[in-house]
């Protein structure tokens, strides 16, 4: 059979294949190195026409027109309850709410709206004001707070007293999500130079074992923005499969979330400071050749004594690598999140308190040892940590620089339980995703990393993990 | 007043966030087709004031396939209007005779077109010179990410058919690449 004649081959490598034909056709090629070969070349060729698209002028509609879309359209929604979310096209889903939405809707909406019959293809005009009310609130409808885009006209209208006076930020935080307030509009500057554009083929991204990881002397690859909103929620649909003794299919298994999903015991941010980072470095464990570098960053508490505040308004955390050093890297678990932008990053919500975790693999740049000692300046530096927020009362901006050099790196063995415990849900998550993908990951490696990272585990969540290791363990002997 | 009052008009919603994420992608497919961005822009705004007048229930799960499917149609409503089918049937006898060439011509035809120093325009070139349907598939795949299924919707062939299209297309790219690096 030649195999590379066969359109199931492509149609393999832009992941169409349906899971039944994926396994028939892996059967068919195991063995087959030429074949192997022909996958890893074709994924290369992909994704360079993709690339190759991406050099397109960004071509938009002229604001007025969106205006026109836009504009002063006004839909009333009423809820209760939160709804988890309206709308997600990525997975094809209808929700509007926890419950179908045909139930007990209300026409409250289109009936109020006078647009919605005087709609003209000429200029349509839309905008948004939703109003949560609480159902015992619609009479007096006292309270209210309007969240908005800034130079955009949606803008959603919260007549609900919890959530004015922030005892329900979580409903707030749900509408800023939905309306993508706040989009982050920092500006990209470079601390270790000029990255060069990327003008060769393939010079964008540098291949090892069929993975790619971004080359940071390129234009666009220099930085790495790292998802700032977290939830349990990776964590809790694990939970559930480990209840019913099963294993998540790995569309279930999102590890950057994962690993979000547990806390982390980093140090708070001194006293007028709004973030602190911790950040390590250490060899990685799946791995010889390669480095975790372990970003750790904590919000400052402010609730006690103040009153109940967002933490800030608009935050895009990224790490910059200095070329000199690192020859490629990657975000463990969001190796599909592709959508960060450098100078649009919505949806980006910190909590008081919370903790954010970002875990890379990296690759040094020929002939560079991460360990040995340099003189101190910014080209020897391996990274810096980044930190961009504005603050929602004076709305003015602010960075936070924090870089790393040699005296962070050490061996996993001294790195803190943090890093060894964030390193044992990668390599667990990366496993349940695909076993081929890290040869070297076993869960016999991850168990032992998790039980030398238990700390002093105040809530139970990592001898929980260290369980459920066990039983996925267990589950896949049995196979 | 009903016990429960929940999220209402969906149709603004999906409007947003339809514009949020398809806006760019929608305007270059268009650009695409009409080879110029002001009646490309026109295209993308009539399709998203369609969307808008949509029952939300009927397109939500099938958003994309829906707005690149209108967005086509729409711009083959005014090249046909316009009486201006130039484009698309240069390219139509154009494919006829490039489905049978051989890379090397291929490339050297992409050569002379223009000089141009970027191997990823260059690699853009050589995609813009393929049959008008093959170019079509490619776009849809590999820069709005449409999956199989959600390109046969929006061209009205079977996913077996487009399977092919992208396999010759890739095929014929990967042995065009091969030949500069050569």
């Amino acid at each position: 059979m030649n195999i590379e004649n066969d359109p199931r081959l492509t149609a393999y490598i832009l992941g169409e294949l349906d899971a039944d034909d994926v396994s028939l056709l892996e059967s068919q090629l195991s063995g087959n190195e030429g074949a192997q070969t022909a996958i890893r070349e074709a994924k290369e060729y992909a994704s360079m026409i993709r690339d190759a698209y991406k050099t397109e002028p960004v071509y938009r509609m002229t604001s007025q027109q969106k205006e026109d879309l836009l504009l002063d359209s006004d839909i009333v929604a009423v809820t209760e309850t939160l709804p988890d979310k309206v709308l997600s096209f990525s997975e094809g889903a209808k929700v509007f709410g926890k419950e179908k939405t045909e139930s007990k809707k209300i026409n409250i909406g289109k009936r109020s709206f006078p647009m919605a019959a005087s709609f003209s293809a000429a200029a349509l005009v839309i905008g948004v004001a939703v109003v949560l009310l609480k159902h015992d609130q619609i009479e007096s409808g006292s309270k209210s707070e309007t969240v908005h885009k800034p130079a955009d006209p949606f803008s959603i209208t919260v007549i609900d007293s919890d959530t004015v006076n922030g005892i329900n930020s979580g409903k707030l935080n749900w509408i800023r999500r939905q309306i993508a307030a706040d989009p982050v509009k920092f500006p990209v500057t470079y601390r270790y130079g000029q990255p060069k554009p990327l003008n060769e083929i393939s010079d964008g991204l540098v291949f090892l074992d069929g993975e790619s990881f971004r080359n940071p002397a390129m234009e666009g690859q220099r930085w790495s923005i790292f998802p700032s909103t977290v939830s349990s929620k990776s964590r809790d649909l694990l939970r559930k499969f480990m209840m019913a003794g099963d294993l998540p299919a790995e569309k279930n298994v999102h590890v950057g979330s994962l690993i979000n999903a547990f806390d982390y015991d980093y140090d708070y941010p001194d006293s007028g400071e709004r973030f602190a980072v911790n950040a390590e470095v250490a060899q990685c464990p799946w791995d010889s050749e390669r480095w975790l570098i372990h970003v750790g960053v904590r919000a400052a508490d402010v609730k006690k004594g103040e009153n109940n505040r967002q933490l800030v308004g608009e935050v895009r955390m990224a790490v910059e690598f200095n070329p000199e050093r690192v020859a490629g890297y990657r975000l463990i678990g969001e190796e599909n999140t592709d959508k960060f932008n450098e100078n649009n990053l919505p949806d980006q919500i910190v909590l008081e308190g919370q903790t954010v975790t970002a875990l890379y693999e990296i690759v040094p740049l020929n002939g560079v040892d991460f360990s040995a000692s340099a003189t101190r300046s910014a080209s020897s530096e391996l990274v810096s940590v980044r930190i961009d927020y504005t603050d929602p009362e004076k709305k003015d901006s602010h960075s936070l620089i924090s870089s790393v050099s040699h005296t962070s790196v050490g061996s996993l063995e001294k790195a803190s339980d943090d890093m060894r415990f964030a390193a044992s849900v990668a390599g667990y998550g990366l496993l349940l995703e695909d076993d081929k993908k890290t040869p070297f990951a076993t869960y016999d490696l991850v168990l032992e990393l998790a039980k030398d990272a238990l700390g002093e585990d105040k809530n139970g969540q990592r001898s929980e993990f260290i369980d459920w290791i066990e039983k996925t363990k267990n589950l896949i002997e049995k196979r | 007043m009903s016990a429960s009052p929940r999220v209402i008009d969906p149709s603004a919603v999906l409007l947003r966030r339809a514009l949020t994420e398809f806006e760019v992608p929608l305007t270059r497919f268009a650009v695409s087709i009409l080879g110029d961005i002001g009646r490309s822009r026109d295209a993308v705004q009539d399709t998203f004031i369609k969307l808008y007048s949509q029952d939300p229930k009927t397109v939500e799960d099938k958003v994309k396939a829906w707005l690149f499917t209108v967005c086509r149609n729409r711009c083959y409503d005014i090249l046909r209007k316009e009486n201006r089918m130039t484009r698309l049937e240069d390219d139509g006898i154009h494919a006829l005779a490039s489905s049978t060439d051989d890379p090397a011509q291929l490339m050297a035809r992409t050569e002379d077109r223009e000089k141009l120093d970027s191997d990823l325009r260059k690699l853009l070139l050589m995609i813009e010179e393929l049959p008008a349907r093959q170019r079509e598939v490619m776009r849809l795949k590999f820069q709005a990410d449409l999956s199989y299924k959600e390109i046969g919707e929006a061209l009205g062939i079977t996913i077996s058919n487009v399977g092919f299209v992208v396999h010759s297309a890739f095929k014929k790219l990967r042995e065009a690449i091969n030949q500069t690096e050569e």
